[in-house]
């Protein structure tokens, strides 16, 4: 309860921070609204061209993409800077979080907002709502349980796999190009249904880096698509578990790259 | 207070590869370079000791410092603050300690300096009434409240490094490390800042390690100084007995009426002679400055006379250049 009421308080420093700066705070926010748009309508002239693409309609090509946005927000809004650690480690400012007597991570994790995470959620929860009205999809109270639940563990999936490629800048001092592959794949899974793609793909987003967890396999799930995806279509229903892994071998590394920092000191 | 023994910290450095792949053949088969950093290092810090930790570029200061702060794990011997080993009780330790490092803020960049402190007081669970205290403490003698309102990244070097001071010792620290606090500041606010060290340390027993380059430091705060190189300690005494160990010798100026020729005088050397000026070099064991004025003067009519101590910059030059064997001075 402590940790969370000093990292509340390091965010709120954070956002003042931020707020010195106004009008990188809106053009922030705009710019990922637009790039989101881009991204929606070249989708839309894709699947109008072929109007169905691997048995996915244009409304669940939508879904699709907004849920990932959706998920993805939370990780910009508060985890995005997973991918400043080199800088940390590089510039020896990572030493100032040993020198407090609180947890270090907190420290790390406290350090920086990014609002156009906001700019994500706008667009996030727009295309969810549309596609939903379009789909005609009539949830109750379970489906809409597990629309949150899969939300979150989408963001957890994403923050664990940006915690464990941090972590390991400990050993490389440089992660960004591991960033990099990460950015890619997240790009090809958040826009199309990974199915139509071919099986080493579907091995690599599933098991190696899931990043397939964020969006795809929690919307065949919602979308009634799980006998589509055949003997694939079970792990609809793991994202939490995946989720809750993940962010166990985060910890275990990142423990373990402390460690390591104490010992060296870079 | 501070208790150091046999302490040694040994880093392993990658050996690059050169050529094809280089890179990745790194990652696979390392070759590695040990350097040792710090060298079975062993000395005290009693409570109340303002102690300057010299010693070149390179030498294992920071090293040193980091592991009593408990950012680094020694590699072998023993170290103790205040009773806490700091890196087997980071926590416990950083509760009792106080850190400045001259070239890294540890303030907030871009907020006022009393946003930073107040989050502060947060962290290290300061009490109202300590913080209310502390803080007149620090506009009276940091005159806190003539920038409080400013934030960091607009504040000159010198008013950064007395932020950075109030940010650690309001908790009340038994012991402060700074790690070259007077770095690039001017010599006003130089005098300030350490007219403040002098004073929490005397008003509130606070210990005090400090590194610096600038010697006026050591001989203004310190009561003792700790030389290394090589990560070696290889002086540790006061201020004086470095000056009677290594700067026996004085050097007396004198200004005669008129030039006259290079002329000699008993128990004296002279090292220099330029017009009407003449320097010569005594042992202050040997001869004293008003005998040598005495016999000078009868001789020649005396217009002006200094008499020149060893600067303790060079003093400590010619320890470094190896006449400091280990020399233990206690």
């Amino acid at each position: 309860m402590d940790t969370l009421r000093i990292y509340l308080k390091l965010i709120g420093i954070s956002m003042r921070s931020r707020l010195q700066y106004r009008a990188d705070f809106v053009t922030g926010i705009i710019s990922v609204i637009v790039l989101n748009a881009v991204n929606l309508t070249l989708i839309g002239i894709l699947v109008n061209r072929f109007v169905h693409l691997n048995g996915w309609g244009l409304w669940e090509m939508v879904f699709l993409y907004s849920f990932w946005v959706m998920s993805h927000s939370l990780y910009s809004l508060l985890f995005w800077h997973f991918n400043t650690m080199e800088d940390h480690i590089v510039q020896g400012t990572f030493d100032q979080f040993l020198l407090r007597p609180i947890g270090t991570l907190v420290q790390f994790l406290g350090r920086e907002i990014q609002y156009i995470g906001i700019g994500d959620v706008i667009v996030g929860a727009t295309g969810l709502t549309l596609a939903y009205s379009h789909l005609h999809l009539d949830w109750g109270i379970y489906e809409y349980t597990w629309l949150v639940v899969s939300v979150l563990s989408g963001t957890l999936v994403e923050t664990a796999i940006a915690w464990i490629i941090s972590s390991l800048s400990f050993w490389t001092t440089r992660s960004m190009s591991a960033f990099f592959v990460m950015m890619r794949l997240n790009a090809l899974t958040q826009q199309y249904p990974i199915d139509i793609f071919g099986t080493w793909f579907r091995v690599v987003v599933t098991g190696l880096i899931p990043v397939a967890f964020i969006n795809y396999y929690p919307s065949l799930l919602l979308l009634g698509k799980t006998e589509q995806a055949g003997s694939w279509g079970w792990l609809g229903m793991m994202s939490p578990v995946v989720a809750v892994l993940l962010l166990g071998i985060a910890l275990l590394v990142w423990n373990r790259a402390l460690r390591r920092y104490s010992s060296t000191g870079s | 207070m501070i208790s150091v023994r046999h302490l040694t910290k040994e880093f392993k450095r990658v050996k690059r590869k050169e050529g094809f792949l280089s890179g990745v053949r790194n990652l696979f088969s390392a070759e590695y370079t040990i350097k040792r950093a710090v060298d079975d290092i062993s000395f005290e810090v009693r409570e109340g000791e303002i102690v300057g930790y010299i010693g070149p570029n390179g030498a294992g200061k920071s090293t040193s410092i980091k592991m009593l702060s408990g950012i680094l794990v020694p590699t072998s011997g023993h170290l103790e603050v205040n009773g806490i080993v700091p890196y087997k009780d980071r926590k416990a330790n950083a509760r009792q300690i106080g850190a400045v490092f001259g070239q890294k803020t540890q303030l907030w960049w871009d907020v006022p300096v009393i946003e930073s402190l107040r989050l502060l007081k947060d962290i290290y669970k300061v009490s109202d009434r300590q913080y209310k205290r502390n803080l007149e403490i620090f506009n009276d003698l940091l005159e806190l409240d003539t920038f409080c309102q400013t934030p960091v990244r607009q504040l000159s070097l010198g008013q950064r490094m007395r932020a950075d001071l109030a940010a650690a010792l309001q908790h009340d620290p038994k012991i402060l490390f700074l790690d070259e606090p007077t770095i690039g500041v001017d010599i006003v606010a130089k005098e300030k800042l350490r007219t403040f060290i002098r004073e929490i340390n005397r008003e509130f027993k606070v210990t005090v390690l400090l590194t610096t380059h600038d010697m006026w430091d050591i001989e203004k705060l310190c009561s003792r100084m700790l030389i290394i190189d090589h990560g070696q300690v290889i002086y540790d005494g006061s201020v004086e007995q470095i000056r009677d160990t290594y700067g026996g010798s004085r050097t007396l100026v004198v200004e005669l009426e008129e030039e006259v020729a290079d002329f000699s005088v008993p128990r004296a050397e002279l090292v220099k002679s330029e017009g009407r000026k003449k320097w010569f070099r005594f042992n202050r064991l040997e001869a004293s400055p008003s005998d040598l004025i005495t016999q000078i003067g009868g001789r020649y009519p005396i217009v002006d006379l200094t008499v020149e101590e060893p600067e303790i910059e060079q003093l400590v030059r010619s320890i470094y250049q190896g006449q400091g064997r280990r020399t233990e001075v206690m």
